[in-house]
């Protein structure tokens, strides 16, 4: 599960949430959401200039949130969402432990109150 | 105390019973080693000295391998208040793996029952890095799930 996951991608959390905290990049993994695009599709509704959007795929590729792939003259970009899935995935399992913990704590507390019924 | 959403996780839990009680459940070695881990692992040591700076050190037995968890308590009200991290062992030698602190607070609800509340706070990146190295997400996470089925057994 978890584990074999992130080895394979080894997914750095700080370049995550740094390439998730702007607009556009957001809504380019948002368009990408719906299948790979080339560049000149993912840059055309931003309206940006072709250096800008190719510094936010840069970003989003350094986080390893996207792929790209040259295909013949042009850049195919695929989202990698098993990426997005990481920071999430991580903190949920640290909350599975906690929360089965709790349960075995008031399971044997209750073990303890059947023994030996005592006064709050 | 204003949580990072990323990185620290709060669970709040009334329990069916005083909270002297639970606190003697975290703070006893004899108790600890009952719940603390999800069967088939096994505490095999654990000695608490409940002060501040005082040893919080848990040996697992997951699979086989030994896992050494050793910190310091940070705060103890009795029946209140445990802070405790891995980030020193004892005498604030610093651990050069830190990876949580923990928060366990413990109030009346009423009634006999306590208002359990753990507030776990981690590291980021480093944090993930150490508990994959530990070996510990795929073990615990089955584990997790078969226990809770255990612990529902228990339960009267």
């Amino acid at each position: 599960m978890l584990l074999s996951h992130m080895a394979n991608h080894d997914p750095d959390l700080s370049l995550i949430f740094q390439a998730l905290s702007d607009p556009t990049r957001r809504a380019m993994l948002a368009a990408l959401g719906k299948g790979a695009l080339p560049v000149s599709a993912l840059a055309r509704p931003t309206g940006l200039s072709l250096p800008t959007v190719l510094r936010h795929l840069e970003v989003l590729e350094a986080a390893a949130l996207i792929s790209t792939t040259k295909s013949g003259r042009s850049r195919l970009c695929a989202a990698r969402p098993e990426t997005l899935s990481a920071p999430a995935d991580w903190l949920a399992a640290q909350r599975v432990l906690w929360e089965a913990r709790a349960d075995r704590l008031e399971a044997y507390v209750a073990t303890l109150m059947q023994e030996k019924p005592r006064d709050s | 105390m204003i949580l990072d959403p990323e990185t620290d996780l709060i669970l709040t839990r009334e329990i069916a019973a005083p909270r002297a009680l639970i606190y003697t459940c975290w703070t006893t070695p004899e108790h600890l080693v009952h719940w603390f881990v999800p069967k088939p692992h096994r505490v095999i040591a654990c000695e608490l000295d409940v002060r501040p700076g005082g040893k919080c050190n848990t040996t697992f037995d997951v699979e086989g391998n030994v896992h050494q968890n050793n910190g310091v308590y940070l705060e103890v009200v009795p029946n209140e208040k445990l802070v405790y991290t891995d980030t020193y062992t004892e005498g604030w030698k610093p651990n050069p793996e830190p990876f949580m602190t923990a928060i366990l607070t413990f109030e009346d609800a009423g009634e006999g029952r306590t208002r359990y509340t753990a507030v776990v706070r981690h590291r980021s990146k480093e944090s993930a890095d150490n508990h994959r190295q530990m070996g510990f997400h795929d073990g615990w996470g089955t584990a997790a799930s078969q226990l809770e089925a255990y612990a529902q057994g228990l339960l009267p």
